[in-house]
């Protein structure tokens, strides 16, 4: 049982993460959500349930932004290292900011399609929106971070020579128009 | 599937939430199953079993009977949970713990204040959902700034996280909540945790929490 279960919270921080690029953010979005189901429900254990209850709370807390621009409380503000929000680290650190540049709802769109492995018409109910514009959506994103890949992968395969440089990155391939399972 | 996708798939798999993390979570939802459901959980499944049984078609008259049974059965769930207060909830210990663990977590959270006022008694007025009144305890002491507050839940109950600032210009967080037999029993708790002050104690009929950077 508690495998599954950090499965799912592990898939729920993954879903977050792709919503708000940042990981404290994540992480935060997780528990929040983690203790508002629990309150309400009892017990968790639906993936669909969690990721719907992230995704509220999330576009709740963005519209908030949007009505009352605040500086965060702890903003900059990290005196310690926080020994209970410990993560690993990303080491594809290109793909990373590649991904940090999309608008969320494309991350979140890219993320529940190549991730999670819905289809086209899944995220279109889970995100009410109509299909074709889940579909052009993947197709954008996927430019788009195509694109930005390949450009940064042209500046730092240029010539700085010698020891340390970072090794060229790898070009990747493309699918037109997404997919729909 | 393309080599775009693979190299997206091993970026989220290489990307997890600590095991410290991971271990309050799940002990978040063990607390949760050993505790009675909620009422509103218990109604709704209540609901949704005697609707299977009887194979109701929808329609006001059945739902008129359901709103009837729901609301017996949830004055039923209040005499229940509080006959049960005192066990249900695991050792004291425990609850010590989880209820430690859980205003340091709520302390490094993030998410913006509902509210920004820069006193108790203004936030108490805007926090009309509270079932209780807000009240600034003896034992916070000098040199706190208000920055203003959040619903947040403290051990199960409807609480107050009120976000606050030291000389320092370091965030502190004082929880409030009514205070409730189990939480009662919570008094005068007191430990460090990941580098955080974290208290617990009971005043002037409210439970408070406060979390504070040493």
């Amino acid at each position: 049982m508690s495998q599954e279960l950090e499965e799912l919270l592990q898939g729920g921080y993954r879903y977050a993460l792709s919503l708000c690029a940042q990981p404290s953010d994540a992480q935060d979005l997780v528990q929040e959500s983690w203790a508002r189901l629990l309150a309400g429900h009892g017990q968790v254990v639906e993936r669909a349930l969690l990721f719907r209850a992230i995704r509220n709370l999330y576009i709740d807390g963005y519209r908030h932004r949007r009505r009352f621009p605040t500086d965060s409380l702890d903003a900059g503000e990290r005196l310690m290292p926080d020994p209970v929000a410990r993560l690993e680290e990303p080491t594809d650190r290109s793909l990373q900011r590649a991904l940090q540049r999309l608008p969320d709802l494309e991350r979140e769109t890219l993320f529940l399609a190549v991730i999670e492995g819905w289809t086209a018409s899944e995220i279109a109910a889970a995100t009410d929106r109509p299909r074709g514009t889940v579909l052009s959506t993947l197709h954008r994103c996927r430019r788009k971070l195509r694109g930005w890949l390949e450009g940064e992968a042209t500046e730092t395969a240029a010539p700085t020579g010698g020891d340390g440089a970072p090794a060229p990155l790898r070009l990747v391939g493309h699918r037109e128009g997404g997919s729909d399972g | 599937m393309d080599e775009f996708d693979d190299r997206l798939r091993a970026h989220y798999a290489r990307t997890r939430l600590s095991d410290d993390r991971i271990q309050d979570l799940v002990a978040m939802h063990a607390a949760a199953a050993r505790s009675v459901p909620p009422l509103r959980a218990r109604a709704r499944r209540w609901c949704r079993r005697m609707a299977a049984d009887s194979r109701m078609a929808s329609g006001p008259s059945w739902r008129v009977v359901l709103c009837v049974v729901a609301m017996v059965s949830a004055s039923l769930g209040v005499y229940h949970s509080g006959y049960q207060s005192g066990e249900r909830l695991g050792s004291h210990a425990e609850l010590g713990a989880r209820t430690l663990r859980e205003v340091a977590l709520n302390h490094r959270t993030r998410f913006d204040p509902d509210y920004l006022d820069d006193s108790i008694a203004s936030l108490d007025e805007r926090m009309e959902l509270l079932p209780f009144s807000l009240a600034e305890p003896a034992r916070l002491g000098e040199g706190l700034t208000v920055q203003g507050s959040r619903y947040c839940s403290l051990a199960g109950h409807l609480a107050a996280h009120v976000t606050l600032r030291d000389e320092q210009r370091r965030p502190v967080s004082l929880f409030v909540t009514s205070l409730q037999p189990d939480v009662q029993r919570l008094d005068g708790l007191r430990e460090e945790l990941a580098g955080l002050d974290v208290q617990l104690w009971e005043e002037e009929g409210l439970f408070y929490a406060l979390a504070r950077h040493d």
